[in-house]
């Protein structure tokens, strides 16, 4: 880490310039020589950003699209709304243009996170993406993940095939709405890897209030929870 | 499981629905790519034991810096896995008392390795490969060999490798056997150690010499992590070291450890022959591992899809469109009496479509059922288009999202969208006004557009992303959310200091069946059309926020540095450098660059040239770094044109570079569509003072080349062979090789010969040298097209010397063609 940093400190030293453009170097590069080098601000502004208070769902109701939330660990939700549908690819996307591409209940891309997910192939039948009573899911389907890392890092894909577990009854709360689902946990692996994806099913529709779903090998799980479904908007 | 599945899926069903998903040609074990093993390194900084060589191989482009020191002597290497399995190395050894014999003084010594594989590792066979070792130098390392490498593992103790190999010159001075060659030849007895001033290929010395030794040894990758040992045969006698110095050798072994401390540095200790200490440090870093694993890019607005408008099926030809993509089987047959006629055909590229011609008696029901059946017995159909006898179109069914896709694309293409918008002067106006603000939000800028009813042709400047087509899909996104329905055509050209470069031609509905599907940035390579950008008329196409006069500047620090003097191997300054420009229309500007030093050494050079060329053009540089404080080392008129579509044109006059002021002109020929180009430049120079401003010393001439450029395709590699008269009078030719990677990382080298012969050259007999450009995006976690360039020239000398001009015309158009996009088209989505 040691290295790592003087290496970033270096770049920064070196690439660091004034320019007439708009892309001022120093500006981008504050955070990062903060962050690297000091562990925390040193150019003005140290007092951290107070933690946003999550909004109720009187207040949510008043937001006039779907919406959904979405965290990773135990980061605060971000609540946001679609931007553009294109062909049942929904992008979801906040302020500063971080966000999520879903099909149906299926994240298949993330964008302006560390790592993103760019793509995913999947089955004409996987449940995930077109809502189905849970008496007719399939027993396994397949997807393909599809990464570009950028950069200068080599692209690649992740093919698994999924089957589900047995699901069991679990009420969920999403900002105050109880909502009764089936729990269903989806096995993905290949010769190398296995990872698990978990989502609270509406049994009779197949529609999915909540999932916590696998976007990539570096990434820690995302969790998604419907406030308003987009086809009610 | 939760249920009973609805569909049973036996074989059939299951091939044919992952083949329809295109599913069954990625292998079930598609992964991420493991990291691939990066063997350790020798004393000399090559993939090696100790003081000897293996024959493993780094990971491809990994690149390291060497320092290795024993008994006095330090090899400083810098070592490159050119391709995967060439691995070349520049050295510069610093050897106490091996001087010219006699005078025991520090022998300065620059050297190059080169080491290819012969044969990869497998799980019976070793890897196998040849190498040679300062065969570009004094020679004074020089030795051939042949060398396997095998790999066992032995449970619980770790992993080991085994090497053993044959070699020549300096690797059978121990333990030799006659040389078998000598058999074939009896020249093959000679083996002169004599090479003069150095710098040639020995060509004439490999694989001579009476003898031939053997070596080898064993390396054992202990269980803990990073820890390795090693112990070698050395046959290497350090005949010259025991007879011009102090060095001693009591036996030829070598024992050591090495520690990788980080996956970027790796030290090591030895005991070496029984009588000194040895230490090694290197530092690696790979092109395709970026020093920074952030990503602190925002992601792409979205692409804002058209609305479909309602009764397109009237006009696209389809007629009602059904969407029947279930996986579910048929319920009928193919033998359906109602069923007349059907045409598979190909559309779109491969999207196979089914016109099927109905009876009279069918009715205008559209039949869904017998499209399943058509598709489970002609094959993989993606759509269905049902037609009367007349051929008129009952409805069209797509069975499989590339025949959705297909579908919307079709009936989107013909729509008849308004485009009354167009005669109205002021919406014309915000559209602009809009997309301006758009490309800005995503740091691009509107240089010029262009404005039909059903296209639209924009001219971009792109500063921030390093791959261009991230900035045309950003731009292509930025069109879709600005543009009227009725502009199905997005024409993009990438404007590079005023030059069109090149012409990107995407259609709207492609973008909008592409945009979030897998395979999307594949699937818009194959659907845009590349072209050359015609010569523009600005005067009309001018962005409103376009103006002329514009101004530029930007402060940056440097550090320029002189390697290998003998009396100081390394110094630098860190200067201050200021650039400015005023571009007063399109192409034609001025620019300045000044730089000032800081703190530093390289004013205390005092090596004066001993050049004996007539001309010293450019072995007077230590003057100039002398005196020159602060140095004007640009202040230049500059007019860079389109002459054709093809063909670019650039005329500078002023102080071109640091050590030379005139006149330059260059004309350069590259389409777009070809993936080489021929260029042409004269130059009339007078040579400037020491003090780096205004006056001028009594040295003039006229220096020009012609100039082949060649991208092969081939693992990156690019070529550039320039033919003409250099600053010194002297005629000939440079050839260039450098492997060029998406992300904009370079490393090449390049060689020059002309009429000035080695003897009258000096040291180092021809111009050679190295280059590396790294680009600050592998460094930042953020995107940039800012890049940190570097030559690395083992002497700078008379012969061979070409002017530096800051603007010559290649570089702005070599990554935007058809090849240039290829490579870096996955990030258009991006």
């Amino acid at each position: 880490m040691i290295v790592r940093s003087g290496l970033v400190l270096l770049g920064a030293l070196l690439f660091s310039a004034c320019t007439s453009g708009e892309n001022s170097s120093f500006e981008r590069l504050k955070p990062i020589i903060e962050d690297e080098i000091f562990g925390g601000p040193i150019f003005g502004d140290p007092e951290p950003a107070p933690v946003p208070r999550e909004p109720t769902r009187v207040e949510l109701n008043e937001v006039p699209f779907a919406t959904i939330a979405v965290s990773i660990e135990d980061s605060p939700r971000a609540f946001v709304v679609p931007l553009a549908d294109n062909g049942g690819y929904l992008t979801y996307q906040d302020a500063l243009r971080r966000g999520v591409i879903m099909r149906g209940g299926l994240i298949t891309a993330t964008q302006g996170l560390t790592y993103n997910l760019s793509a995913v192939k999947h089955d004409l039948d996987d449940p995930i993406v077109g809502p189905r009573a849970l008496a007719n899911w399939p027993d396994s389907i397949y997807r393909n993940y599809q990464f570009a890392l950028g950069g200068g890092a080599r692209d690649f894909q992740i093919t698994v095939a999924c089957r589900y577990e047995q699901g069991t009854p679990e009420r969920v709360e999403i900002i105050e709405l109880v909502f009764d689902t089936i729990r269903v946990v989806e096995i993905c692996r290949n010769t190398v890897r296995e990872f698990r994806n978990t989502y609270w099913v509406d049994p009779n529709s197949g529609f999915i209030w909540k999932s916590e779903q696998w976007i990539g090998p570096r990434q820690q799980p995302m969790t998604v929870e419907i406030i308003r479904p987009y086809a009610a908007s | 499981m939760v249920a009973t599945p609805v569909v049973n899926w036996g074989k059939g069903l299951l091939g044919t629905a992952l083949a329809a998903l295109g599913l069954s040609f990625i292998p079930a074990t598609a992964e991420e790519p493991r990291e691939p093993e990066r063997p350790t390194l020798n004393l000399f900084g090559v993939t090696g034991l100790i003081d000897t060589p293996t024959a493993d191989m780094q990971p491809d482009a990994n690149l390291t810096a060497t320092a290795g020191y024993f008994g006095g002597y330090l090899r400083n290497t810098i070592s490159a896995q050119f391709l995967p399995g060439l691995e070349a190395s520049f050295r510069y050894s610093v050897l106490n008392e091996l001087g010219p014999p006699g005078n025991g003084t520090t022998l300065f010594d620059r050297s190059f390795d080169v080491k290819i594989r012969v044969l990869e590792e497998g799980q019976s066979w070793p890897a196998i490969a040849l190498g040679l070792q300062d065969f570009l130098g004094t020679g004074v390392y020089s030795g051939e060999y042949i060398v396997a490498t095998k790999g066992f593992e032995v449970d619980e103790l770790g992993a080991f490798r085994v090497t053993g190999g044959v070699g020549w010159g300096r690797f059978s001075d121990g333990n030799g056997v006659e040389n078998p060659l000598v058999n074939v030849a009896d020249g093959f007895r000679n083996r002169d150690v004599n090479v003069g001033v150095g710098g040639n290929v020995t060509a004439g010395q490999f694989f001579r010499g009476e003898n031939m030794g053997f070596f080898g040894g064993i390396e054992w990758q202990t269980p803990v992590d990073g820890l390795t040992a090693k112990l070698e045969y050395s046959p290497d006698r350090y005949l010259r070291e025991r007879e011009f110095g102090d060095f001693e050798q009591d036996v030829p072994l070598n024992a050591g450890i090495e520690y990788r401390a980080t996956d970027n540095v790796e030290i090591g200790a030895y005991y070496m022959y029984g009588t000194e200490f040895g230490v090694r440090v290197s530092i690696s870093a790979n092109p395709f591992r970026p020093l920074s694993d952030l990503d602190l890019e925002a992601g792409p607005k979205p692409l804002t899809p058209r609305a479909t408008p309602a009764g397109l099926g009237d006009i696209s030809g389809l007629g009602d469109i059904i969407s029947m993509i279930t996986g579910e089987a048929p319920r009928a047959s193919i033998s359906d009496p109602r069923l007349q006629d059907v045409i598979v055909h190909e559309r779109l590229g491969d999207v196979r479509w089914a016109d099927a011609i109905m009876t009279a008696r069918a009715g205008d029901r559209c039949p869904t059922e017998l499209a399943k059946a058509i598709d489970a017995e002609l094959g993989v159909i993606d759509v269905v288009t049902f037609q009367r006898p007349d051929n008129s179109p009952i409805c069209s069914v797509a069975l499989r999202p590339a025949g959705e896709h297909a579908v919307r694309i079709t009936s989107r293409a013909s729509s008849a969208y308004p485009t009354d918008w167009y005669n109205r002067d002021d919406e014309r106006a915000a559209l602009v006004k809009a997309l301006a603000e758009e490309l800005t939000s995503e740091n691009l800028s509107l240089y010029g557009i262009e404005i039909a009813p059903d296209r639209v042709q924009v001219y971009l400047e792109n500063n921030r992303y390093r791959a261009m087509p991230r900035a045309l899909g950003r731009t292509a996104r930025a069109l879709s959310r600005t543009m009227p329905p009725s502009v199905e055509t997005f024409e993009i050209t990438p404007v590079e200091g005023s030059l069109p470069v090149a012409t990107v031609i995407l259609k709207r509905s492609e973008l909008e069946a592409q945009v979030e599907r897998p395979d999307a940035a594949s699937k818009t390579f194959a659907s845009a059309a590349i072209k050359d950008a015609a010569p523009v008329s600005w005067d009309a196409v001018l962005a409103p926020d376009t103006t002329f006069p514009r101004y530029s500047w930007n402060i940056f620090p440097a550090t320029p540095v002189n390697l290998f003097d003998p009396d100081q191997p390394a110094r630098f300054d860190i200067a201050a450098v200021a650039t400015g420009g005023i571009e007063f229309l399109p192409g034609l500007s001025t620019n300045a660059e000044i730089s000032y030093r800081i703190i530093g050494d390289l004013d205390d050079i005092e090596r004066t040239s001993d050049s004996l060329v007539e001309e010293r053009v450019r072995s007077d540089i230590a003057e100039y770094l002398n005196q020159g404080n602060p140095a004007l080392t640009r202040l230049t008129f500059d007019y860079v044109t389109k002459l054709s579509d093809s063909i670019y044109a650039r005329a500078s006059t002023g102080l071109l570079e640091r050590m030379y002021a005139g006149v330059s002109g260059e004309v350069l020929w590259k389409p777009a569509s070809q993936s080489w180009g021929l260029g042409l430049e004269v130059n009339y120079v007078r040579q400037r003072g020491f003090n780096t401003l205004f006056d001028f010393r009594d040295y003039d001439t006229v220096t020009g080349h012609a100039s082949l450029y060649w991208d092969t395709g081939f693992y990156g590699l690019a070529t550039q062979i320039d033919a003409g008269r250099y600053l010194a009078g002297d005629w000939g030719g440079t050839f260039a090789l450098k492997r060029r990677f998406e992300n904009g990382w370079e490393v090449g080298g390049f060689a020059t010969f002309t009429t000035i012969p080695f003897n009258e050259f000096g040291e180092g007999s021809f111009d050679k040298g190295l280059f590396l450009t790294i680009p600050f995006n592998w460094v930042l976690p953020y995107d940039s097209r800012q890049e940190l360039e570097t030559v690395l020239r083992p002497l700078t000398r008379d012969g061979g010397a070409r002017l530096v001009v800051k603007n010559r015309l290649y570089p702005l158009v070599e990554d935007n063609d058809q090849g240039g996009y290829r490579a870096s088209w996955k990030e258009f989505w991006e």
